[in-house]
């Protein structure tokens, strides 16, 4: 929960900065690169930390399977439900 | 950025496994949630930049409130028929390892008193949807459509695949999934302990 709060927090506090720019006309140009060492270097400290759990890691070979099922059906059918949902209300995907 | 964040799971994988002690690791429970909320900052940047922001809100209107329960049913209409794939499993345990809906720190912990075994696929299952939500997101926002990358990570639409979710969608749809992630969080914990008394 806190930690929730704390995400919400920092994007809010972000979007309120990136209005200031967008009223001031000011730019950072190294957002973007920024962005994406950070979001390399998240994923690799979640991998890390899976790889760490050497019970995760052996049963991956006797449970994975079965949860790799699991998790492939469950997201197709999402995306399926969606599909057919913004089909049937004509509905696009949002502004650009 | 598919191909990145492959290569990142599976570097950090690696580094987690065979190098890095298990002494140390813990230090990760202190950077990831640093690192998330920096990342959650430039996004944020990126979003007040495009400017009306309520108006984007207002907006999506209906999505915010559909697409959480399409996902929440083709969650368990997806565990109900994969249960019919695998030999070890029956249909209704299906049900419970996809309603976790990616929270993979709570799920695990309703089904645990019913079934060690289903409550270790439950975890896994989980972690899955948030690592495969990384991979594929970018992939279903070129092939499919932007909506669809909303429901693909569950929960964690809204923490840490959001970021996935800006680069490769739009600002509206980045907010929706956002609200999504928000909604899905709530209903795994009245989700969970409902489905775990069918078992």
């Amino acid at each position: 929960m806190l930690l929730t709060l704390l995400y919400f927090s920092a994007a809010s506090f972000g979007i309120y900065i990136g209005h200031l720019m967008h009223k001031k006309n000011k730019e950072i140009k190294s957002i973007s690169k920024i962005q994406i060492a950070m979001i390399i270097f998240l994923i690799s400290a979640m991998g890390a930390k899976i790889g760490n759990n050497k019970e995760i890691i052996d049963s991956l070979g006797t449970i994975g399977l079965s949860s790799f099922l699991i998790v492939s059906m469950a997201i197709i059918f999402s995306i399926i439900l969606v599909f057919i949902f913004k089909r049937l209300l004509k509905m696009g995907d949002g502004e650009e | 950025m598919s191909i990145i964040i492959v290569l990142s799971i599976i570097g950090g994988g690696a580094l987690g496994y065979f190098i890095i002690p298990s002494d140390i690791i813990g230090i990760f429970d202190l950077l990831i949630p640093v690192g998330l909320s920096i990342l959650m900052f430039l996004c944020g940047i990126d979003l007040g930049k495009q400017g009306d922001i309520f108006k984007r809100i207002k907006n999506i209107g209906i999505k915010a409130f559909a697409l959480p329960v399409l996902c929440v049913f083709g969650s368990m209409i997806g565990g109900f028929v994969s249960g019919f794939l695998i030999s070890s499993l029956n249909p209704v345990e299906g049900v419970v390892a996809a309603s976790g809906l990616g929270w993979y720190t709570l799920a695990p912990f309703y089904v645990e008193p019913h079934n060690l075994e289903l409550s270790a696929i439950t975890f896994l299952t989980n972690v899955m949807r948030e690592f495969f939500g990384l991979i594929i997101i970018p992939i279903v926002a070129k092939k499919i459509g932007y909506l669809e990358t909303s429901v693909v990570a569950g929960a964690p639409a809204m923490d840490v695949c959001l970021p996935v979710i800006e680069k490769s969608t739009n600002a509206e749809i980045t907010i929706c999934s956002f609200m999504i992630g928000v909604i899905l969080s709530a209903v795994v914990p009245v989700l969970m302990p409902f489905v775990v008394t069918f078992l």
